[in-house]
């Protein structure tokens, strides 16, 4: 079926987009075109409009030892299939030119900035080719995806400014907000441009926490890399080994167990669970409900404790394993977390009776922060944020992964767009997630939980998508001998920080925060 | 006010502990310290190889874990059942850094 439909999206590419596809192949539910650098803008231009089909990804490999040249991957998901058309572009020969996909894809803009930054790779007529990654110190000429920069190097320093856009006027006046920050949080600088109280214009500017996770990978044995996944974005830890996992075995072609696949449901929505009722609970503190705060963090408090019960570890660490989980959920375990959750849900409506009944509450969250369904699909802003602005897409319902083919949940939609939607829209998926591992633990069958999984052809690449508790989170592999040749990882909050950007607009400043926490965005996972 | 009293959200009592005066007990599936049964260790550096993040090493005096390095992933009780098993044990901070090595005399 999904074959059919990917072949007719090949049938029904204009004549003259047809003429420039080099090769058009079917691998499980990803279509694969080669085409020439030239004709990649307007054959992904195409797909991306002719079936809604966001850009999932987009990336390059370093190819010069082999075939002397970068390639240049974009990845789009076509509306309603699950389904993805992977477009693959070679550079020419010795190139390092490409001609930027943005002004006809929107989406495409950081990942193009990374690509410059990271491969040295020019993106010729993108509108604004400043660096995204690399720091204002980092020397030109060093690119560390290349794979003739050694993972030990490190560059000297040298001297250089960030040019922050300029937003001049009477009147205007900027604040420069961090990286470094009162709270405990990680480091990010907000540079506003504020007329009076109103914001009318945010710049954010990250990269400060960025690892090289990508290029370690690159050298790090597959069964080693689930740890290193576990710890891209710390409260995401499961999210990210199950995306890592499950790309390693579908490169392996290998079957995890039943039982592994619904014990794994349990504890994403476990994940999701904790991290979403922190959401909840920031922002009842930000708008100064402290009675809200405190039972919220007391809630999540409890969830943690209940991860810890289950699996020793109150973030989830060391769950997942390449081919399944590394421990079973016992009847005891079941019996426990049944019990556990029957008191959480009960406290989590209190709080969010509390919550939805507090007018102070309500002031600061009603229409704050607004971030229209246009700019969300025009940004592609994925997760509960997306959601909340009325945006259609969950991965796990729209690209079904672990057990949740087998369960039902609703995916809840806001349409406002504003803070107070955002709330409702965790504080529904919370809810959601309650039911989805009551099923689960009621559906799990008996069986294995792991299964081995070994030689992974190497040449061979695969992808996995899964929905984190930010939203939409890819880990893309191609295989290399034993270990990763490329590992391309799209945490959530690399869609959604430019989002941020348009929904301060015109709010006032003490809402910054506020509306910072709704979204509640990872740096670490953004800036890998 | 009303609604406050109703929910019991005023009523939720002490919800911390007296730590340190009284020790605080992890949840028996609780993962920290590795600990390494010198007499059962026959020196066959496994879980050196095992270690993702090469926190242990064999030295002529035993088993050396590094509480700075250590993840707590439970890779090397996993390889080597009949020596090392991880424990409950979660206070670890030290004030130098040798006191972040933890030896494990071979028996
Ligand atoms: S602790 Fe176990 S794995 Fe490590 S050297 Fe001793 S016997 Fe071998
Ligand atoms: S628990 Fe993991 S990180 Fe710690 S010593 Fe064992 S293998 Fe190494």
């Amino acid at each position: 079926m999904t074959v059919e439909k990917l072949r007719l999206i090949v049938e029904e590419l204009p004549p003259e987009l047809y003429s420039k596809v080099r090769s058009a192949k079917v691998r499980g539910n990803d279509l694969r075109l080669v085409t020439g650098i030239d004709d990649l803008a307007s054959l992904a231009k195409h797909i991306h409009g002719a079936y809604q089909a966001p850009l999932v990804t987009m990336h390059a490999t370093d190819d010069r030892a082999a075939e002397d040249c970068f390639k240049l991957y974009v990845i789009l998901s076509p509306k309603g299939m699950d389904a993805f058309v992977t477009i693959i572009a070679a550079l020419e020969p010795r190139s390092q030119r490409f001609v930027s996909l943005t002004p006809q894809i929107n989406e495409a803009d950081w990942y193009e900035r990374e690509v410059q930054d990271m491969f040295g790779l020019e993106a010729i007529g993108h509108p604004d080719p400043r660096p995204l990654v690399l720091y204002d110190d980092w020397p030109q000429g060093e690119h560390p995806l290349r794979k003739d920069f050694p993972l030990d190097r490190r560059p000297p320093r040298v001297k250089g400014e960030y040019p922050f856009t300029k937003v001049e006027g009477e009147g205007v006046y900027e604040i420069p907000v961090g990286p470094v920050h009162a709270g405990v949080i990680e480091p990010g600088h907000f540079r506003f441009s504020v007329a009076g109280e109103p914001i009318i214009n945010l710049e954010v500017r990250l990269g400060y926490v960025h690892k090289g996770i990508e290029k370690i990978s690159e050298s790090t044995p597959y069964w080693r890399g689930t740890h290193l996944a576990e710890r891209i974005s710390g409260d995401n830890s499961v999210a990210h080994s199950t995306a890592y996992c499950q790309t390693v075995e579908a490169l392996a072609s290998a079957e995890v167990p039943e039982r592994a696949e619904y014990i794994r449901t349990v504890m994403l929505e476990l994940e999701r669970i904790y991290n979403l009722i922190g959401d909840i609970s920031g922002i009842a503190l930000d708008t100064a409900f402290s009675v809200g705060a405190a039972n919220g963090y007391l809630l999540r408090e409890k969830a943690l404790n209940l991860n810890e019960c289950l699996t020793g570890s109150r973030l989830l660490r060391s769950v997942n394993v390449i081919g399944g989980v590394r421990k079973d959920l016992s009847a005891n375990d079941r019996e426990k977390t049944l019990s556990a959750l029957v008191r959480l849900k009960l406290e989590f409506e209190d709080l969010v009776d509390l919550m939805v009944t507090s007018t102070s509450l309500l002031d600061r969250v009603e229409t704050t922060g607004r971030l229209s369904t246009e700019m969300a699909i025009r940004l592609n802003v994925v997760g509960p944020v997306a959601r909340a602005s009325g945006v259609d897409r969950d991965v796990r319902r729209d690209h079904p992964y672990a057990a949740y083919d087998r369960l039902n949940f609703l995916v809840p939609r806001g349409t406002a767009g504003d803070v107070n939607a955002r709330t409702r829209v965790k504080i529904d998926e919370v809810r959601e997630s309650f039911s989805l591992i009551d099923q689960a633990l009621d559906g799990m069958p008996s069986g294995p939980i792991r299964t081995v999984v070994e030689n992974i052809p190497a040449g061979e690449m695969a992808m996995s998508l899964v929905e984190s508790p930010r939203g939409e989170l890819v880990h893309w592999i191609l295989a290399g001998k034993e270990r990763p040749y490329r590992h391309k990882i799209r945490d959530a909050s690399f869609c959604n920080w430019l989002a941020m950007e348009e929904a301060v607009l015109g709010n006032i400043v003490p809402d910054f925060p506020l509306i910072n926490k709704s979204f509640n965005l990872s740096y670490s996972g953004n800036d890998l | 006010m009303f609604k406050f009293l109703k929910l019991g959200v005023l009523k939720r009592g002490v919800q911390t502990k007296p730590y340190p005066q009284e020790p605080a007990v992890p949840f028996d599936a609780f993962i920290g310290l590795p600990v390494v049964d010198g007499a059962a260790c026959d020196r066959c550096s496994h879980c050196v190889s095992a270690c993702p993040v090469q926190a242990i090493s064999l030295t002529d005096e035993g088993v050396e874990i590094s509480t700075a390095r250590c993840i707590f992933c439970g890779e090397c009780a996993e390889v080597c059942p009949q020596a090392i098993k991880m424990s409950r044990e979660f206070e670890l901070a030290a004030t130098s850094r040798e006191g972040l090595r933890v030896v494990y005399r071979h028996g």
